[in-house]
């Protein structure tokens, strides 16, 4: 945590004044001199009493944990107010501000909401494609499904392991194969390097003879809560891909451990949480966001996409903040999170909605002729120079080949576009995004 | 209250079972006939007990055909509406059938729905083409009559379906049995939010009624669109008298919100109407 406020920022960047060579002989040249030693001294002594650097600076790790933030209470999702907040209103402290939470390189310290990871130190292939799974695979015949999935368009349910851990069972749906679970993978697997929190996600093969309900099985829609049924079952088939050999391919989600408390905002700080003293929107890998998600085109980075963790021992409780659902990542995503509008243009865009209109419809927009997407949701972090530039330095690093090299182990994708050379389908990450980001977004910080 | 069993059998069977009490306290009428006029507007009040049981097969996921039974008890009662004469004052037995004594029947009917429109709620492309047959068997012999109903849609859409050309018809042919003749208050009739929109609820009544619509949708935002409509249609009291020259036909413009499961909201302004402009405000689509 940061104890002295100061060394959230970085140094000031104005340079130490040199000492002047006093005049060689003279009245007046000996009164200069004694004011430029007096200068000198009282200088020193300023700086003494605050000096620029301390000695444990660069800081690596702001320990944001120190305070028991047992009495943190969930806050309920609500994709309308997060919808109407970020749509209509500019939340938020909107003033230029260089981002708090960065330390005196210009870098993001470890904490609860991220971890140095790619860019920082040498990751592996295979610390990559396993990203946050603590095993390799996982079979979920014979886990019991214990919750219906009632939110969301992606079909599912919740399954319970052996030892009562919950997983989401998400399936593609029919006719787009893949689409889903295979963004899913590589969007967990892009986070995790980057330094997120993200959770296990495994895909996994479900044969539908061995599917089986728990007693009482319950699923809310729409706040109303009834039985899970068979039928229920069926319907979720129904609306699943299902692949050649008849067993349906899904993503099974671990739903991560703690006690959950709803999803954070990309602005302000909870009340409830006295280790969150930054407000969001001047937290460095939160704006910085907004570059990973347009490179990815992670049209669905929501703030509903979130989820603040209650985690640590008795007396030491604190918050770990995710990201999730990255289902929707490079041209993935269910219904209409796959048009191409998503990731070209906000859902209003007032200056092209009015030539719309004016023209009756003859006006075309760009992106109606074109794929390309680069933009995220609003919510997702907000544009600061600086941070698009952490960003970039950090998107870079990762070569558009490596996109298949990470994820076709795993098998997100199994007929990943030209396998181990540039990807060339149209919904993969373009290489030159983060680059033409950083030129176009021209705010500072 | 309704117990609706929409997918039986894996899908392919529905059925729905349905018992109603219905008022309406003021609803208009203006007699019969394409030329009925604005200044003979009458208020009266319907209700109704009902039951109904109805279902069908899906042999296909474009086609259903099913048919159903219906036994409906209606009244009549003075019109609610201070404002207008009740239609005793103005009509008789005679000019309005069935006023008098309105009378129990029986309805049953034969329907085959075929068409996939998508999305289901709010379509953009595809088509939905209904075809309805009944037989409305009252304790009044005068007030037997057979129905055949139609009601076609087509949606043509382009640049990646932002844009949507919509077109619908809609016909009610009833015949009479014998020397009988139809129920006013079960005549078909246009005007109102989802017929002729430059033109009031109820407008035109008689006992054969076609209506043509088209529709230019273009999206704004991704839940506004915009819209420039044209209506069309008549009323006559025998197929052949169905003449189009005698169409009652309005223009407009008009803002839809809504999704891909339907519209929420939507305000049409129509010009052209023969009793000036008129504003529609709903909460459902046209069609």
């Amino acid at each position: 945590m940061f104890s002295r406020p100061r060394r959230g920022c970085a140094p000031n960047p104005t340079p130490l004044a040199r000492p002047q060579r006093p005049a060689p002989r003279g009245g007046y040249a000996l009164v200069l001199v004694g004011i430029a030693v007096v200068a000198l001294v009282s200088g020193a002594v300023s700086r003494g009493a605050e000096p620029l650097f301390y000695p444990d600076d660069p800081i690596r790790v702001d320990d944001d944990t120190l305070f028991d933030a047992a009495g943190a209470q969930e806050i309920p999702a609500s994709s309308y107010y997060d919808f109407v907040e970020n749509t209509f209103l500019t939340p938020g402290e909107n003033r230029d501000v260089r981002a708090i939470n960065i330390n005196t390189a210009d870098e993001v310290p470890d904490s609860s909401w991220f971890t140095n990871r790619l860019g920082h130190r040498h990751m592996s292939l295979e610390e990559l494609t396993r990203g946050p799974n603590r095993v390799d695979r996982i079979s979920v015949d014979g886990w019991p499904i214990v919750e219906g999935k009632g939110e969301g368009r992606t079909p599912g349910w919740r399954v319970a392991d052996p030892d009562g851990q919950t997983y989401q069972i998400e399936f593609d749906e029919a006719g787009f194969a893949e689409r889903v679970s295979g963004a899913e993978v590589i969007g967990t697997l892009f986070y995790h390097a980057i330094g997120y929190y993200v959770v296990e996600n495994y895909l996994v093969e479900i044969d539908p003879a061995r599917i089986m309900l728990a007693p009482g099985v319950t699923i809310e829609v729409q706040e109303r809560v009834r039985s899970f049924t068979r039928v229920d079952v069926e319907e979720v088939l129904n609306r699943a891909a299902r692949l050649p050999n008849g067993n349906y391919r899904a993503i099974a989600s671990r739903f991560a451990e703690g006690n959950p408390l709803g999803p954070f905002r990309y602005h302000g700080t909870r009340s409830d949480d006295p280790n969150d003293i930054v407000s969001h929107e001047h937290r460095r890998e939160l704006r910085g966001n907004r570059v990973f998600a347009s490179w990815l085109n992670h049209v669905d980075s929501r703030g509903v996409n979130s989820l603040d963790m209650l985690v640590g021992p008795a007396g030491g409780r604190h918050v770990r903040h995710y990201l999730f659902d990255f289902g929707s990542i490079i041209g993935g995503g269910p219904g209409v999170a796959g048009q191409p509008r998503a990731g070209n243009e906000y859902i209003l865009d007032w200056g092209k909605g009015f030539k719309t209109l004016a023209s009756l419809g003859f006006y075309r927009r760009p992106w109606l002729a074109a794929g390309i997407r680069t933009r995220p949701s609003r919510s997702a972090g907000s544009r600061r120079h600086r941070s698009t530039h952490w960003s970039g330095a950090r998107s870079i690093r990762i070569r558009p080949s490596a996109i298949c090299d990470w994820t076709t182990p795993t098998g997100p994708h199994a007929s990943c576009p030209g396998s181990r050379t540039t990807p060339s389908a149209p919904w993969w990450p373009r290489p030159d995004t983060a680059t033409r980001g950083r030129r176009r977004m021209s705010q500072t910080h | 209250m309704e117990a609706s069993f929409p997918r039986l059998a894996d899908g392919r069977v529905f059925v729905t079972a349905l018992a109603r009490r219905q008022d309406f306290p003021r609803v208009d009428y203006f007699g019969a006939s394409p030329d009925s006029r604005l200044e003979d507007r009458t208020s009266y009040r319907y209700q109704d007990a009902s039951v109904s049981l109805s279902g069908g097969v899906r042999p296909a996921v474009w086609l259903s055909l099913g048919g159903g039974v219906e036994y409906v008890a209606p009244s009549l009662g003075q019109g609610q509406n201070g404002a207008l004469p009740s239609i005793e004052q103005r009509f008789t037995d005679v000019q309005a059938p069935g006023l008098g004594s309105p009378s129990e029947y029986v309805r049953y009917q034969l329907f085959a729905q075929m068409g996939t429109p998508s999305p289901e709620g709010n379509p953009r492309s595809g088509g939905s083409y209904y075809v309805n047959y009944s037989v409305f068997d009252s304790r009044v012999v005068g007030y037997r009559f057979d129905r055949w109903e139609f009601d076609l849609r087509q949606y043509v859409s382009f640049l990646r379906r932002r844009r949507v050309l919509a077109f619908r018809t809609m016909g009610s042919f009833s015949d009479p049995r014998g020397d009988g003749t139809v129920p006013f208050y079960l005549q078909p009739w246009l005007g109102g939010s989802h017929s002729l929109r430059g033109f009031r609820n109820f407008r035109f009544h008689d006992r054969h009624a076609i209506l043509l619509q088209a529709e230019y949708r273009w999206e704004i935002f991704p839940l506004l669109d915009t819209v420039l409509f044209y209506d069309t249609g008549t009323v006559a009291p025998t197929r052949r008298e169905l003449d189009f020259s005698d169409r009652a036909t309005d223009y407009g413009v008009g803002f839809r919100v809504g999704t891909d499961n339907g519209v929420i909201f939507r305000l049409d302004y129509a010009l052209g109407g023969r009793a000036g402009n008129q504003l529609v405000l709903s909460f459902s689509n046209v069609f």
